[in-house]
């Protein structure tokens, strides 16, 4: 285990857009790690709406509607480095990937630059098929819904701040 | 598309791909259990969410590869010494790694499968061929017949072009998959592909 890490650090008021800003590398679990039943406190129907939003815009030739997501007061990230080998630690540098501590909570909150980055991709125009597009998102929507199961298994509650922002906090 | 759009894609796309990887292993570590319990539904659930994050997957690594061939010569140096260590390849991903081995531990009840649960056994292998294509496709856009990046390197025994070790990979992954119809081997043919 290493120490806490500015770069993976995620502090962000919310705000429109994608607000979750991760200054560095995307942060993800070991997968070994990932179905531990973590819970995080956090509704996937904002992620569902916002990746519903992403494909319709995106399907509509719209360059202006990005989804709306906001997540705050993100604890900083511990990295992990123990049980990786030379060679996975170089393929993560190489793809900018941190492994830090944590479940598929990590996995959840790192879905907010990842629908951040895909938005800015699909927006600045791909030579993806619509079929192709309706894959990548079902299965980033299959992918809330596994998550979902898991906070669900662990008995998570959703939380909510008063101005309607969603509460996310990583221990 | 200037160098720098092309790098931040392929770096966007590969984000993608690997949340939806880790969306996999989570469904075929549930899929193992639930065949253990031999719970049919948690079964059926596994198997269709992975087919489609796997066909997500495909999409994701489309979308990473979208760009000229001129731009992608430049990010496939980027891949090679001394900016990555010698014979750098997908197979270095620790997600890559734990999805096979979950498909390893997973192939004994595949084999002994609930008929019930052969349609979506056949969707998710279905899914599977797709996500490997999607590769392929990406690769053969890029590459063509060319050398895969570990075959670059002269300390490598492998003597398989790029195509034809994705090709090796997907080969192996869907004889963990195909039930009591999959032929033997599938040891033999992981030792090679560690060489390339």
């Amino acid at each position: 285990m290493g120490q806490s890490n500015d770069n993976t650090a995620v502090v962000q008021d919310a705000q429109p857009g994608f607000a979750v800003t991760l200054t560095g590398k995307l942060p993800l679990p070991l997968p070994d790690y990932l179905d531990n039943g973590e819970a995080f406190p956090i509704d996937v129907q904002d992620f569902s709406q916002a990746i519903g939003t992403l494909l319709e815009s995106t399907l509509a030739g719209s360059d202006d509607v990005l989804p709306h997501l906001s997540v705050r007061a993100m604890q900083a990230l511990t990295p992990v480095t123990a049980g990786l080998t030379h060679k996975q630690r170089a393929y993560d540098d190489y793809f900018d990937v941190e492994r830090v501590q944590g479940g598929s909570n990590i996995t959840l909150l790192s879905m907010v630059p990842v629908l951040g980055g895909l938005a800015t991709e699909l927006h600045a125009g791909s030579s993806l098929t619509v079929g192709d597009t309706e894959r990548l998102m079902d299965g980033l929507q299959a992918l809330l819904e596994t998550l979902n199961d898991t906070s669900s298994d662990a008995g998570c509650s959703l939380q909510r701040d008063a101005d309607g922002s969603l509460l996310g906090d990583i221990a | 598309m200037t160098l720098d759009d092309a790098m931040r894609r392929w770096l966007s796309g590969h984000h993608v791909f690997f949340v939806l990887i880790q969306g996999i292993v989570i469904n075929h570590q549930r899929l193992l259990k639930a065949l253990q319990q031999q719970d049919i539904a948690s079964a059926r659930r596994a198997f269709l969410r992975a087919a489609r994050l796997l066909d997500g997957s495909a999409a994701a690594m489309l979308l990473a590869g979208d760009m000229p061939r001129d731009c992608y010569e430049s990010i496939r140096l980027s891949m090679t010494p001394p900016a990555v260590p010698e014979g750098f390849s997908g197979v270095w991903s620790v997600d890559h790694r734990v999805m096979m081995d979950d498909l390893k531990a997973l192939k004994s009840h595949i084999d002994t499968l609930d008929p019930l649960l052969e349609p979506e056994r056949q969707a998710w292998k279905a899914a599977m061929d797709r996500a490997y294509q999607a590769h392929a496709h990406v690769c053969e856009h890029f590459v063509g017949d060319g050398p895969s990046l570990a075959m670059r390197s002269e300390s490598r025994s492998c003597q398989r072009s790029a195509l034809e070790n994705l090709d090796a990979f997907r080969q192996r992954a869907l004889a963990l998959v195909s039930g009591r119809t999959a032929t033997a081997g599938t040891d033999t043919a992981s030792e090679e592909l560690e060489q390339c």
